[in-house]
């Protein structure tokens, strides 16, 4: 049996495909021009509006997918996440493992050592693949960072990183990311093109970037809205006021 | 199979389905309440038209350049260290895909919804290898491959034919003791999947877009399966029609939101995803990222007056408005692919000869067109299929072809004409001159109406007869003709108003 996994990544596989489709369509290859978009309305959301406004838009847009938006200052973290965890009654916690700076960043530092869970873990490449899968899989709530906060949508942003991978933001039953109000965008066009600039740069390397617009949701079932299908429960921005 | 869903002729497919109240009610239940939401989502955006206009531009781009976009891609995915396979038909596609689940030993597949892989009948290849479990994990697939592998009915909304009750007594199969909640049912698969999950160690997914300049895809979701399998097991296959690819992350962010507020009236699907390998240091996600372009008879398509309907985006609104669907449902069209695209795409990939009936199954109302968001003129394509079956192909050798012959001669010749004119009445009316109280003199109905033809009378007519009443025609002496010749025209009475006067109050 001839090996067709060899084919992959072979010139012949693809030139004979590119070439005849090329044929097929009558237009020759290699000819493309730059995409010029013929007009600029991705770039005009919401393009006037003042910070204040865009976060008034963003909770609204939010709560419609069902998110929980909270804007606190930094001072006021450690209490509401100790808190929130109590009442939630999450014993697990899982954190991204960021080094002290971030955490600092955030005045949350000494939070860390007085979180409110009864375990806390982290996701770090220290540990096997396997590993911080079945700690997230377990976690009652995972509490990570995202970049972007969307205002047109109610989307926040969340790149994978080795301290805060795929199945972190995926896996726990309850999901909080904190955001700095400083990420606050009118639309998924800005978020984007700051992601193409800083891939661009080599800023960021990773190998996934997650528009998260609430907690996971199904209308499979007559068209009837269940909300957790098969990720987080529920979904919480917590927006950092002063950062 | 392929793209395929039923062995039955089309006309036993439409009585099947007129039969089935509940899904007609659950289609028209959608169809309903996504006209209200799609209509908001896309008010909301404002200018509607214009970002219609934009869409369609980017889709048209990449088409016209699709082999160096998708040599973009390729190189790209390559430069990160993965493998792009180009399958020129379902066959080679399956085919290294189950070599690939071989090669890589795996046991646990987990697969995320996609159209392309029942295009090319993927889960029951891979669950003929020995020692291969394979899972779908959206919830309505999930359901599809729970009740024996039935066929989805909408390419968004795959199990609308399905109640709750039905799920209920499914899921009991596999250990469930709750009630028809839909919120208590998604709760049990979420156990009974996360399970599977955990021990997946092959993934498979769709792509919406891929991105060409990143040699990453672009996949959006509501229930957060595509990410799970993107992230849990260590090999990804990622299974792409070839026309499925912008240049940049910044068109696919315009398809996305268009995408979104036309399938389901959001913002935005909960999950928009971009990813590709995973980058070193990184604790998950795909080591081993494998894409198949696939054509499929897509490229017959390319370069020809249906190039157009390679600009779609599988938001399923053409299905979502038109009045075909909302009657005969997704199963009525034997293929994947149902509606105005199914009407378009399935001759297209599965040949005149087995969808020949399709580009019928439509009364070219254009709502279709008008919704579709990349602009498809997508009645227009279901003419022209009609005009390729009847003055290319001469596929119809019904009596239709014979019947139109005869009324050609017959309305070529004066004598013919006037003397089938004459017979009408009399030839007509022995099938019936049914009349009631309602059927008031000046209607068409006032010399009666034929309400059924008999099962040997040809389709032209009976097809129509079957669901509307044919009126009998008038006795030669009343018809128009003759009514005409005895009626002198009345002079109109010319009335020209002064300057000043008053006009009729």
């Amino acid at each position: 049996m001839s090996k067709l996994l060899d084919k992959a990544n072979s010139k012949e596989n693809r030139e004979a495909f590119l070439n005849r489709i090329s044929k097929k369509a009558g237009r020759p290859r290699h000819q493309v021009k730059e995409f010029k978009p013929l007009n600029d309305l991705p770039d005009k959301v919401l393009i006037n509006k003042s910070n204040d406004e865009l976060l008034e838009i963003a909770k609204e847009n939010s709560e419609s997918v069902n998110a929980k938006v909270i804007i606190k200052k930094k001072d006021e973290l450690a209490k509401f996440l100790k808190e929130y965890i109590e009442k939630i009654e999450a014993k697990k916690l899982m954190l991204p493992s960021f080094g002290d700076e971030k955490w600092e960043n955030f005045h949350l530092k000494e939070w860390l050592n007085n979180s409110g869970a009864e375990k806390v873990d982290y996701w770090t490449n220290d540990l096997s693949r396997m590993e911080n899968e079945n700690l997230a899989n377990d976690a009652d709530i995972a509490i990570g960072f995202a970049d972007y906060l969307i205002a047109n949508t109610g989307t926040i942003t969340v790149t994978v990183s080795p301290e805060q991978g795929r199945g972190f933001n995926f896996l726990p039953t309850h999901y909080l990311a904190l955001v700095p109000k400083s990420g606050l965008v009118p639309s998924t066009r800005v978020a984007v093109e700051n992601y193409e600039k800083r891939l661009g740069s080599k800023e960021l390397e990773t190998s996934a970037i997650n528009f998260i617009s609430g907690p996971s949701n199904s209308g499979d079932i007559e068209m009837e809205l269940v909300v957790g299908v098969h990720g987080p429960l529920d979904c919480t921005y917590l927006v950092v006021e002063d950062m | 199979m392929g793209i395929s869903t039923s062995d039955k002729p089309y006309l036993e497919r439409i009585e099947d389905a007129k039969s089935d109240h509940f899904m007609q009610a659950a289609v028209a239940k959608a169809q309903d309440a996504q006209f209200i939401k799609r209509t908001k989502a896309r008010r909301e955006m404002g200018n509607w038209n214009e970002w219609r206009d934009l869409a369609e531009q980017i889709r048209q781009h990449v088409l016209k350049y699709l082999p160096d976009y998708l040599e973009e891609f390729s190189q790209n995915v390559e430069k990160q260290g993965g493998h792009v396979f180009f399958a020129q038909t379902e066959e080679e596609a399956r085919n290294f895909i189950k070599e690939l689940v071989i090669e890589k030993k795996a046991k646990n597949v987990v697969k995320s919804k996609s159209m392309v892989t029942t295009e090319i009948d993927l889960d029951k290849t891979l669950l003929d290898i020995d020692g291969v479990n394979l899972l779908e994990s959206d919830l309505a697939e999930f359901i599809l491959q729970e009740d024996n592998w039935d066929e989805p009915t909408h390419i968004v909304f795959p199990t609308l034919h399905k109640n709750r009750d039905q799920v209920q007594e499914e899921f009991k199969k596999l250990g469930y003791t709750g009630d028809n909640d839909p919120q208590h049912e998604a709760r049990f698969v979420r156990g009974y999947l996360r399970d599977y999950f955990m021990k997946a160690d092959f993934g498979i997914t769709g792509c919406n877009f891929a991105v060409a300049d990143k040699g990453i895809i672009n996949l959006d979701t509501n229930e957060g399966n595509a990410d799970l399998t993107m992230a849990l097991p260590k090999t990804q296959v990622v299974v792409m029609g070839m026309e499925r690819i912008v240049p940049s992350m910044k068109e696919a962010e315009v398809l996305d939101n268009m995408l979104a507020r036309s399938a389901v009236g959001q913002k935005l699907t909960t999950y928009c995803t971009f990813s590709g390998k995973k980058v070193e240091g990184e604790v998950d996600g795909p080591e081993d990222f494998w894409v198949v372009v696939l054509d499929n008879g897509r490229s017959d398509a390319l370069g020809t007056e249906f190039e157009p309907i390679l600009q779609c985006i599988r938001c399923g609104a053409c299905m979502n408005v038109c009045p075909v669907y909302r009657h005969i449902g997704g199963k009525g069209y034997g293929s994947i692919y149902p509606g105005p695209l199914g009407k378009v795409l399935s001759p297209i990939l599965g040949g005149y000869e087995e969808f020949e009936d399709l580009p019928y199954a439509c009364s070219l109302c254009a709502a279709c067109t008008e919704t579709c968001p990349v602009k498809i003129p997508l009645h227009n394509l279901i003419r022209k299929h009609r005009i390729v079956e009847m003055d290319k192909k001469h596929m119809d050798h019904s009596m239709t072809n014979l019947i139109m012959k005869v009324i050609g001669m017959g309305t070529g010749s004066p004598f013919l004409f006037q003397s089938a004119l004459k017979m009408e009445y009399a030839g007509l009316g022995m099938f019936g001159k049914a009349k009631n109280d309602q059927d008031v003199d000046g209607t068409i109905y006032e010399n009666g109406k034929i309400k059924k033809l008999p099962k040997i009378a040809p389709k032209l007519v009976k097809g129509w007869s079957d669901i509307r009443d044919i009126p009998v025609p008038p006795k030669s002496k009343d018809n128009f003709r003759n009514w005409y010749k005895n009626h002198q025209p009345v002079e109109s009475v010319v009335s020209i108003r002064q300057k000043g006067e008053k006009g009729d109050e």
